[in-house]
């Protein structure tokens, strides 16, 4: 188990990695548009349009990411002064609600995403990217902190039974 | 009874759990807002979940946040601050407190250039700090100048909190950065001149640079080549955003290649830096729009429930003067303010204030200014003010977290004055928006 949960912990962590290329990307695009568009007059029409759909996907994608590393903002006012131990049981019940949401973004998520691939649906525009990769990046975002969550869950749950961390 | 009394109690019932118990913002607001639309709507409520996921994920002027993240991130690791710092403290230097005011004066650039609190914080903590300490200075005179001059990052453009007010609210992002920058000017006179009377009363506060360690006027002018790119970078996004040239979001590009140039110009620049900035980045915009999703199903329930009508009708059949209610939301910020974060206090009360404040006529410009005045003094206030955590985080040993809350303590007082300036004479606020962009 504790091997499974390292791969889990690996495909995360290669993903933020991977997500944060694209940071480089959306620079180089924008500047290429200021700088055709300013001096050149010759604005581009993909620009703007790609930079968005990138910045959706790497947006919706970073959800397990944060997960892995603790860093959704939570307000832990009252929960810091709890244990370690009591925390990992409290989580074991907040986290559930962690699972609610990402399965909803999974299940209605591939209808929304299959629906677009199968409309061939884009921005009413000159330039013309199909908008189905951006919106499947839903459900697999929603899949990818479904499957982190389930790991950081058994661990609170060794946690919270043994009071030691699961390696 | 009616009808709308018990989706919103679920749903103000449900932020108070996470509150508690601690699940995530980003969760607590999508789960609340989804059950008690559940029970007031059945299932079909649950695809508002993917749909106002979409939504966010294609705001072109969204894009400008993770860039201006990624600026500062740059920024931090880049050593413009190290130059800035030294030169400004010679020049400074001679004055009692002088070097808390050079720091208050470079968090001013510093916040001129990046969009949010932290770079302020983390740089002028790592280079401003253990110097003030070592000249003798009073630890609290030594703190307070960094966090208040930090959270000047909100407030003087470009903002990061400025994008996600004029997202939601609709307002124009440019009118938005030209309102912050005269109420933040105004905040550093003031915290200037608060180190410069407390520390001309009692130099032991704050002593002057000794005689032997004063640079000649020569030096001072050569140290302060330091400040050339810093201008260059602000001029020139600030400058092609108030001249139309840019739109924020490419100006936001635009200044984070800049950055990487000064990194390179300071032979700061590697890939290992890069990769770190970049990853950081990728980290906190994921972490803010998260909370965007989440918040964006939290309103969209919100508003089905009617509750916000209703409020409007009774906030504007109380009767009493408008600026009384500006007032009193002023104070459900202050509130807010110290237990969640600021995303989530937008999106759960503009859905409610934004009506409220076009039936009275208010400018959502300065309505966005005085929030943002008001965010800095969350950001510093306990139990929740990310800032001073960060501030503990890389503060020398020796600095407790009791030392930093009272060094704080003044620099609110300095930013509770600034809001009700900015309360009461909304042109501080409105000129410069007025002057750049002509009027609405």
């Amino acid at each position: 188990m504790r091997r499974t949960f390292a791969v889990i912990d690996k495909i995360t962590e290669w993903s933020g990695i991977g997500i944060s290329y694209f940071i480089y990307i959306i620079v180089i695009m924008l500047i290429y548009e200021v700088t055709m568009r300013y001096f050149f007059n010759l604005p581009t029409n993909w620009a703007h349009e790609t930079s968005k759909l990138m910045f959706g996907a790497i947006s919706v994608l970073m959800g397990a990411y944060c997960l892995l590393h603790n860093q959704h903002i939570r307000i832990d006012i009252v929960y810091g002064r709890f244990s370690p131990r009591k925390r990992a049981a409290i989580d074991l019940f907040t986290m559930l609600l962690i699972f609610f949401f990402a399965s909803l973004l999974v299940i209605h998520g591939m209808p929304f995403a299959i629906k677009s691939f199968v409309l061939k649906e884009t921005p009413i525009m000159a330039f013309k990217p199909p908008y189905w990769p951006v919106k499947a990046c839903i459900p697999l975002a929603g899949l990818m902190v479904l499957v982190q969550g389930l790991a950081q869950w058994i661990r609170a749950l060794h946690l919270a039974i043994t009071g030691k961390e699961l390696a | 009874m009616e009808f709308w009394v018990i989706p919103l109690s679920i749903l103000f019932g449900g932020l108070f759990i996470g509150l508690v118990l601690a699940l995530p913002m980003a969760f607590t607001l999508s789960c609340s807002a989804l059950i008690a639309g559940f029970l007031f709507r059945g299932p079909g409520i649950f695809e508002v979940a993917v749909r106002n996921t979409w939504g966010p994920m294609l705001y072109l002027i969204l894009v400008a946040m993770p860039l201006f993240i990624f600026l500062a991130a740059v920024l931090e690791r880049s050593g413009i601050a190290e130059d800035m710092y030294s030169a400004v403290h010679q020049w400074m230097g001679p004055l009692n407190g002088g070097l808390a005011m050079a720091t208050v004066l470079v968090c001013t650039v510093i916040a001129a250039m990046s969009g949010v609190s932290t770079a302020g914080v983390v740089t002028m903590g790592l280079v401003a700090l253990p110097i003030m300490l070592r000249k003798g200075y009073n630890k609290t005179i030594a703190i307070g100048p960094i966090l208040a001059g930090g959270v000047l990052g909100i407030l003087i453009p470009p903002s990061v909190s400025f994008i996600i007010y004029g997202m939601l609210t609709k307002t124009s992002i440019g009118r938005l950065f030209a309102g912050g920058i005269i109420p933040g000017l105004i905040l550093t006179t003031f915290y200037v001149s608060y180190i410069g009377i407390r520390c001309w009363r009692k130099p032991a506060d704050g002593p002057a640079l000794p005689k032997e360690e004063r640079g000649s006027l020569r030096q001072k002018v050569f140290l302060s080549r330091g400040l050339i790119l810093p201008a260059l970078l602000i001029f020139g996004m600030l400058g092609s955003i108030f001249a139309g040239i840019a739109s924020p979001t490419e100006a936001a590009a635009v200044g984070a290649a800049g950055a990487v140039v000064c990194a390179a110009i300071h032979r700061r620049l590697n890939w290992q830096m890069l990769k770190d900035a970049a990853l950081r980045t990728v980290m906190i915009n994921g972490m803010i729009m998260w909370i965007i999703f989440g918040a964006f199903i939290f309103a969209s329930v919100f508003i089905q429930t009617g509750g916000p009508t209703v409020v409007k009708e009774f906030v504007l059949g109380l009767g009493v003067t408008p600026i009384f209610i500006i007032l009193l939301m002023q104070v459900t910020y202050m509130i807010l303010g110290c237990l969640v974060d600021e995303t989530t206090i937008l999106f759960v009360t503009i859905p409610v204030y934004m009506p409220i404040l076009v039936a009275l006529g208010f400018d959502p410009v300065w309505f966005g200014v005085l929030f943002i005045v008001n965010m800095q003094m969350a950001y510093l206030t306990p139990p929740f003010g990310f800032t001073l955590f960060y501030m503990r985080g890389i503060a020398p040993p020796g600095v407790t977290l009791m030392d930093i809350y009272r060094s704080v303590i003044p620099f609110v007082g300095l930013q509770f004055v600034g809001l009700m300036l900015v309360l009461f004479i909304p042109q501080l606020a409105l000129w410069l928006p007025n002057v750049v962009f002509g009027l609405k």
